[in-house]
């Protein structure tokens, strides 16, 4: 999904910088001296993580391949601020020092996997589990990663189709080819979040009383009581 | 610098593992890389046109394009955005950012 030098139109790269840079100040705002120190080693590690689990390609439909975001996770684990962060690194650097993503098109992949593909899917956690009060969690957290993904796509596509004629396929096949192709990574994407989260829920429940989004859970909490 | 009790280093141990075996099957067995955007891309004719030339493109070490090499960079380019990533972290840890 990462969209390289030239596939952009002018104004599409100056409005989607302009929305990166906001987030970018109201995140480092948010997040600014309220990092807890534990949560630093955790952020280290899911960028390398999701980092390394971006490079592996695995076949989807019609001969065409798809790699992880992991934005799902870092947003529910991390909360939308620093997850979105978090990205924007994985996002910088593989522009910086692979290629991977144009630096023209920066604003617009920061905007599409750093903020929608994190932010809305740690939203969507955050509002099933006021309204379910946990109940559930592992097929919101799903809900949450499909729709985070595709979501991206449908971004990617829309900036694609408004950015005629240097791309020249409008909207009205830019924004179905990436939204269809993208379901299936999306289903891939909510298993493997769920599956990490659930892991972790069990196992190091401890791990998650940082999150935002997921500090309220029971099990949670109770891990946050047992170690006080 | 990192104030890790023995559960967290287990738990950091497993996620760079992780990480490293990704890397491997990114090089070894998922490497063919052809996403929707690059489809549509192909049946455009559409060029990239790359504004700044990337020191590793492709994920490869240039003159040294082989399987070794894309694990080598591959693993220190991960601890390096693990290193990245901690450093950006401390920082906003002690951050002036917020009010």
């Amino acid at each position: 999904m990462h969209i390289p030098d030239g596939f952009l139109s002018l104004p599409i790269i100056i409005i989607t910088f302009a929305i990166t840079f906001i987030f970018w100040a109201i995140a480092f705002k948010r997040v600014g001296g309220k990092l807890d120190e534990r949560k630093v080693p955790l952020m280290g590690l899911l960028t390398a993580l999701f980092f390394a689990a971006q490079m592996v390609n695995y076949p989807i439909i019609g001969g065409t391949t798809a790699h992880l975001l992991g934005g799902a996770a870092l947003g529910i684990i991390l909360g939308p601020f620093a997850g979105g962060i978090s990205m924007t690194i994985i996002l910088v650097l593989q522009a910086f020092l692979f290629g991977d993503g144009g630096l023209t098109a920066l604003g617009a992949n920061v905007l599409n996997m750093g903020i929608i593909g994190v932010v809305i899917p740690a939203l969507l956690v955050l509002t099933f589990n006021k309204i379910t009060k946990g109940k559930g969690l592992l097929i919101w957290v799903f809900i949450a990663a499909f729709v985070g993904d595709v979501l991206a796509a449908i971004f990617a596509g829309v900036e694609l189709g408004l950015s005629q004629p240097v791309f020249q396929y409008g909207l009205n096949i830019a924004v179905p080819a990436m939204a269809i192709n993208h379901s299936v990574i999306g289903v891939i994407e909510g298993v493997v979040t769920a599956v990490l989260v659930g892991s972790l829920l069990k196992l190091r429940p401890d791990v998650l009383n940082k999150s935002s989004i997921l500090k309220g859970l029971p099990a949670v909490k109770a891990s946050q009581e047992k170690k006080e | 610098m990192l104030n890790l009790s023995e559960k967290d280093k287990q738990i950091l141990a497993i996620g760079l593992t992780a990480a490293a075996i990704f890397v491997i099957l990114g090089v070894f067995v998922f490497s063919y890389s052809m996403e929707t955007l690059d489809v549509q891309a192909e049946e455009l004719g559409a060029q990239e046109s790359s504004v700044y030339q990337a020191p590793f493109p492709d994920y490869m070490i240039p003159d040294f394009e082989n399987e070794v090499g894309s694990i080598l960079l591959g693993i220190l380019s991960t601890l390096a955005i693990f290193g990245v990533a901690l450093g950006v972290g401390a920082l906003l840890k002690k951050s002036k950012f917020s009010e």
